[in-house]
């Protein structure tokens, strides 16, 4: 035991030297390795859809409001005769 | 057909409409106007129907094939009337012409809307099925509301005692079932199949509808018809000598001396057609070519007579003669067993069924020189 604590300092330096060699090879690879596309990650946060009116279709698909509103148009009585 | 309800003509059907991909825009991308709960402000510089040919078109803005073909075609363009009016007049008169088609003809042009969303507008227009854009057209809100009066009666059967077409009676066809849309959006879409060439696609800007190929004909489904091994010896004896129609049409209207008119009382455009009638005569084909090589066709007589546009000129058809009022037909009423063919001479020999000399009215003769025929096939002894 004591043999092993005598060679402490030298692990840890062993250890510290061998965590940047594997941090130097990674930055290796990734200098060589083809760019991969950007996948776009999905956010938590969604936005709320802005509500929009569409005062249009309020009133053109409210039928009771159409009956009221749409006039009929009056035309005057056509003069055309026969087989058109 | 029975007429829209005013709140009808303009209600859009929002479960229906809205689960569609038109239904994804709004109203104003289309149609511009306002978005505004006040009426009067929401409808300004609206316009009720943004799918008219041409370069507004916002059709096509995603259905440029479309478009680009059928602001060419006689539905958007009108111009088989005008190769009628001009080959009968003079460009001097045109002026004039001009603004009775303008007050007279050109309502009866057709948008895309006309055939996929609305009732036409020369027949007070309204949407056919709360917006909803109908791939295809519905036979009697689009297509017999304008071709009603000779074409949809016809087909139909409207007219008492006279059976409807065979093809609607039996089978329960509608339009589409034989003019299919490729046809409708480019009618000569299937020309250059074989006018390849810059020099034959001259010949695919004629303004008549019977000018060029039959689209669609007959044989494209009856395609054993005069073929060798066809059963019917009389299809093989005839061959192309007679149209179709000539064996399986029935009696059809033919019309009188439309005259137009603006009316002093209301200041809108009127027209009088003098009579309507049955005939069922067989004429000469007055241009057989490649595609109609006929010698006899059936013919309609049409409602024009020189003085029909004199509210707006004198003398504006100094040409009438140029073009027959007898015009081939190809009515729609057809049958397998007509009473021109029940035997050899029910047809041959039959006086009754040909438009000779003596049916023509005096002052016609010129102008139908090229259907008159003047000697009828002989009775076959």
């Amino acid at each position: 035991m004591r043999k092993h604590i005598k060679f402490l300092p030298l692990y840890i330096g062993m250890f510290l030297i061998a965590g940047c060699a594997s941090q130097n090879a990674i930055a290796t690879n990734n200098q060589t390795a083809t760019p991969e596309p950007q996948i776009p990650v999905a956010t938590t946060s969604v936005e709320k859809p802005v509500e929009v009116v569409d005062y249009c279709t309020d009133c053109h698909t409210n039928k009771e409001q159409l009956m009221t509103l749409a006039q009929p148009v009056l035309a005057s009585e056509s003069e055309s005769k026969g087989v058109g | 057909m029975a007429p829209l309800e005013p709140w009808e003509k303009v209600f859009v059907n929002k479960d229906k409409y809205s689960s569609t991909v038109h239904g994804q825009f709004q109203c104003t991308y289309c149609h511009a106007g306002n978005q505004s709960p006040d009426m009067e402000i929401a409808h300004k510089d609206m316009n009720p129907d943004p799918s008219t040919a041409g370069k507004d078109n916002v059709c096509a803005t995603c259905h440029q094939n479309e478009e680009e073909h059928f602001s060419e075609s006689l539905h958007a363009s009108l111009n088989g009337y005008w190769e009628k009016i001009n080959t009968r007049s003079i460009p001097e008169n045109h002026p004039a012409l001009e603004e009775m088609f303008g007050n007279h003809c050109s309502t009866c042009h057709t948008s895309c809307g006309d055939c996929h969303i609305s009732q036409p507008k020369n027949v007070g227009g309204g949407l056919v099925d709360g917006h909803i854009i109908n791939k295809t057209p519905s036979m009697s809100q689009n297509c017999t509301a304008c071709h009603g009066s000779r074409v949809g009666a016809e087909y139909l059967g409207k007219h008492e005692g006279i059976p409807g077409d065979a093809h609607f009676r039996l089978e329960r066809m509608n339009c589409m079932s034989c003019h299919t849309g490729d046809d409708m959006h480019d009618s000569t879409g299937a020309c250059k199949k074989c006018h390849n060439t810059p020099e034959l696609e001259k010949l695919l800007t004629s303004n008549s509808r019977y000018a060029g190929a039959q689209i669609p004909s007959c044989e494209s489904c009856h395609e054993d018809v005069g073929k060798p091994g066809d059963a019917n010896p009389q299809h093989l004896m005839h061959g192309n000598k007679l149209a179709c129609q000539v064996c399986h049409s029935i009696q059809y209207t033919s019309c009188d001396s439309c005259h137009v008119a603006i009316s002093q009382k209301t200041g809108k455009p009127f027209y009088e057609t003098q009579s309507t009638y049955f005939t069922f005569y067989i004429g000469l084909n007055p241009d057989p070519n490649y595609h109609r090589p006929y010698q006899y066709v059936v013919v309609r007589h049409v409602p024009v007579d020189s003085e029909s546009y004199s509210y707006y000129g004198d003398t504006l058809l100094p040409n009438f003669d140029a073009l027959p009022t007898w015009t081939y037909a190809t009515p729609h009423n057809i049958q397998a067993k007509t009473p021109q063919n029940a035997s050899c001479n029910a047809c041959h020999g039959n006086e009754k069924l040909f438009l000779t000399a003596d049916k023509v009215k005096s002052e016609e003769q010129q102008a139908n020189q090229s259907v008159i025929v003047p000697q009828i096939p002989p009775a076959i002894p």
